[in-house]
C-alpha cells in the first residue's frame, strides 16, 4: 500500500499561485474560497532580510484530527492515506474545521466541508494532482514516501525539511524543503 | 351557613389538581401580568421560528460564523440549553430517585422542562447544522466512536427516551418504574454532556477548551445550572400564583436548593480558578492569548461583569450572605447566574477561536502573507458578531422553553402533589 505525500521546495516556489488556479479549475473550488494557497514569509530588517515562500495546502496528516472527530466517517482515509471528505455523509457540523490545526477546511456553499484532496481523482488514474502539474518551477513533488526509487523520497533524504506544527502530533505528509 | 368544602373538593377529586388553577381575586392582577408575559414568549417564539427556517434554507448567508470562527452564539445556546437539561435531571433526581423526602414534589416539573429545554436545544442544533436529516441517517449508519461528538449524539438520545419514559411513569404514579428510568436518565445524562465537555476537550489545536478538566468543569456547571433552575422554577411558580409569595411549604425545598446551589458554585469557582492559573500560566499558543482576553483584553466587561461578578460573587454574598434566609435573594441569585452563565457560554465558545490557527507573526518577528488573502491574517483577534436571524433564534429557542413550560403547567399535571 502506498502512502502519499508531498513536498514543496522553497527555493523554487515564487509564489505565482499558478497552483492556486489550476486547483480551482481543477476541483471546482467556488468563488472566495480555496483549497490551496501560496505564503510569502518575511524575515528581518533592512538590509538583513530574507524571503520564505512556499504553496501550502492539507498535511493529509497520517494520525489526522479531524478524521478522530467526524461524528459519520464522512472525514476518512482513502488510497495511501489522503484525507477527503464525503460530501453525502457530511452533516455540516463543522467540528472538523475547529479539530483541524492548519485551517485548511472550508464550508462548501452546497453544505458540506470541503478541503484538499490531492487530487485523489487524478492519483487513481496514475497522474500527479493538478497543482504539481501545473508548477512551472517543479517546486512541488507528489509521490509514494514508502517507494525508495520515488523523487519524493529522495528528497526527504538528501534535502532539510520541517512539517507545520509537528508539536500537534499530527503527523503531517507534507513537507517544507528549506 | 358551614360549607363542607374541604369535603367536597376531596370527592371531587378537585385537591388533584394543578395550584395553578385555582385563581383567587388577589391573583387576578399578578395572572393578567403574566399571561402579557407569556404573549411577549410566544411572540419571539414566532420570530426565532422564521429565524430559525431562514438560517435552514440559506445557512451561512444569514450567520455571523466565518470560517475561522465556526462555531458561534447558536453552539453556546446549544450547551447552554443541554447544560439546563442536564442539570435538572440530575439536581431533581435528589428527590424521586435518591429518596430526598424535601425535594420529591419538584420531579415532574423538572423532568418535563428537562426535556422541554433539549427539545429546544435540539431545535437550536438543526438550524447551526448544514444538514440536519442527513445526520439522523448517518449518525447510526456510519458511526465514528472515536468522536466524542458522536457519542455526546448517541448519549443524548438514550437520555431523550429514558427521560420521557421517567415522565410517563411519574404520570402514572409508578414511582418504583420512575425512580428506575430516572436513574437510567442520570447515567445518561452524565455521559451525555460529559461528552459534550470532551467535544471541546479533545480539541488539542484549540488551546483553550483543550484539557480532561473540561468534560469534569460541564458537569459541575450543569449542577449550578439545574440547582439554579430549580429554585427559579419554583420561586416564580408561586409569585405568579400566590400573590408574589412564596408558599410556606415550599420554603424548606428552596432553602434545601439553596445549599445545594452554594455548594455547586463553590466546586464551579475552583474548577474555574484553576482554569484561568493554567490559562495564565500555560504556554501552549492561543491558551495565554484567550484567557488573557477576558483579563485585560476585548472580553474584559463580559468577564468580570457577568463571569465573575453577577455569576459568581454577588449570587455567593446572596446565597450565604446576610439574606440568605429570603426566598427573594435566594431566587435573584439564581436569575444573576443564569443571565451570567449564558454570558459565560458565549464567552467559553468564542474564546476557544478568537486566536487565528494559522502564524500572522513568527517568533523572529517574521510576517506571514497569504494569497488568496486569509482573513484570519489579522493582528489581535479574530472578530465575531452574531446576525440578527442567530439573535432571534436564540431569543426564539430560550422563550419557546418557558412558553412550553409554562402552558405545560397548565395543561398537565405538573403541579407537586401538595402534603
Amino acid at each position: 500500500m502506498a502512502r502519499y505525500g508531498m513536498t514543496v521546495d522553497q527555493k523554487l516556489c515564487v509564489t505565482c499561485n499558478a497552483c492556486v488556479l489550476a486547483c480551482k479549475n481543477e476541483n471546482k473550488v467556488p468563488e472566495g474560497e480555496a483549497r490551496c494557497w501560496t505564503v510569502q514569509v518575511e524575515r528581518g530588517t533592512f538590509p538583513l532580510l530574507s524571503l520564505e515562500t512556499r504553496s501550502e495546502r492539507c498535511n493529509h496528516c497520517e494520525n489526522a484530527p479531524c478524521v478522530s472527530a467526524c461524528p459519520t466517517q464522512a472525514s476518512h482515509y482513502v488510497d495511501g492515506g489522503i484525507v477527503v471528505v464525503d460530501p453525502d455523509k457530511c452533516i455540516g457540523c463543522k467540528v472538523c474545521t475547529l479539530a483541524c490545526p492548519y485551517e485548511v477546511r472550508y464550508m462548501h456553499p452546497d453544505g458540506y466541508i470541503d478541503k484538499c484532496t490531492f487530487c485523489v481523482h487524478r492519483v487513481r488514474e496514475g497522474k500527479d494532482p493538478a497543482c504539481v502539474t501545473v508548477c512551472p518551477t517543479n517546486a512541488l513533488t507528489f509521490g509514494d514516501l514508502d517507494d525508495p526509487h520515488s523523487a519524493i523520497h529522495h528528497q526527504l533524504q538528501a534535502r532539510n525539511w520541517k512539517v507545520q506544527k509537528p508539536e500537534e502530533g499530527t503527523k503531517p505528509r507534507f513537507f517544507i524543503l528549506t | 351557613m358551614n360549607i363542607p368544602w374541604n369535603d367536597i373538593i376531596n370527592r371531587e377529586g378537585l385537591s388533584r389538581l394543578p395550584d395553578l388553577v385555582v385563581v383567587r381575586p388577589s391573583d387576578a392582577p399578578h395572572q393578567a401580568r403574566g399571561k402579557r408575559l407569556l404573549q411577549f414568549f410566544l411572540v419571539l417564539m414566532l420570530a426565532g421560528l422564521v429565524a430559525g427556517a431562514t438560517a435552514m434554507i440559506k445557512h451561512g448567508h444569514v450567520m455571523g460564523t466565518t470560517s475561522e470562527i465556526s462555531w458561534g452564539v447558536l453552539i453556546a445556546t446549544y450547551v447552554y440549553l443541554a447544560v439546563s437539561s442536564t442539570g435538572l435531571c440530575l439536581v431533581s433526581s435528589l428527590g424521586h430517585v435518591f429518596g430526598f423526602k424535601v425535594f420529591e414534589p419538584l420531579a415532574r416539573r423538572a423532568v418535563f422542562l428537562a426535556i422541554v429545554s433539549l427539545m429546544m436545544g435540539f431545535a437550536v442544533m438543526a438550524t447551526e447544522l448544514e444538514s440536519p436529516l442527513k445526520m439522523a441517517r448517518w449518525i447510526m449508519v456510519s458511526p465514528n466512536p472515536r468522536a466524542p461528538i458522536w457519542w455526546m449524539g448517541t448519549f443524548y438520545g438514550i437520555y431523550v427516551v429514558l427521560i420521557i419514559t421517567e415522565l410517563f411513569f411519574l404520570f402514572k404514579e409508578d414511582h418504583h418504574k420512575a425512580s428506575m428510568a430516572g436513574l437510567g436518565s442520570v447515567f445518561a445524562a452524565i455521559a451525555a454532556y460529559s461528552n459534550l465537555g470532551a467535544v471541546f476537550g479533545s480539541s488539542h489545536s484549540r488551546a483553550f477548551w483543550y484539557g480532561p478538566l473540561l468534560p469534569i468543569y460541564f458537569i459541575v456547571s450543569a449542577l449550578v445550572s439545574g440547582a439554579a433552575i430549580l429554585i427559579l422554577m419554583v420561586t416564580l411558580t408561586d409569585f405568579f400564583t400566590n400573590d408574589r409569595e412564596l408558599k410556606p411549604e415550599h420554603a424548606p425545598m428552596v432553602d434545601g436548593l439553596r445549599k445545594l446551589l452554594a455548594l455547586f458554585l463553590a466546586v464551579l469557582v475552583l474548577l474555574s480558578v484553576w482554569r484561568l492559573l493554567l490559562g495564565v500560566a500555560g504556554e501552549h499558543a492561543g491558551l495565554y492569548e484567550a484567557t488573557m482576553a477576558a483579563l485585560t483584553g476585548p472580553l474584559f466587561v463580559s468577564y468580570w461583569l457577568f463571569e465573575v461578578l453577577l455569576g459568581m460573587v454577588v449570587p455567593f454574598v446572596l446565597l450565604l450572605g446576610p439574606w440568605r434566609k429570603s426566598w427573594k435573594s435566594t431566587a435573584l441569585a439564581a436569575f444573576l447566574m443564569m443571565v451570567s452563565f449564558f454570558v459565560m457560554r458565549t464567552n467559553f465558545v468564542y474564546q476557544g477561536q478568537m486566536v487565528s490557527l494559522k502564524p500572522v507573526v513568527g517568533q523572529m518577528g517574521e510576517r506571514y502573507s497569504y494569497m488568496p488573502p486569509y482573513k484570519g491574517n489579522v493582528e489581535g483577534f479574530l472578530s465575531y458578531t452574531p446576525s440578527l436571524v442567530e439573535v432571534l433564534i436564540v431569543a426564539g429557542a430560550i422563550s419557546a422553553a418557558v412558553f412550553f413550560f409554562v402552558v405545560g403547567l397548565r395543561a398537565l399535571r405538573l403541579s407537586p402533589k401538595e402534603a
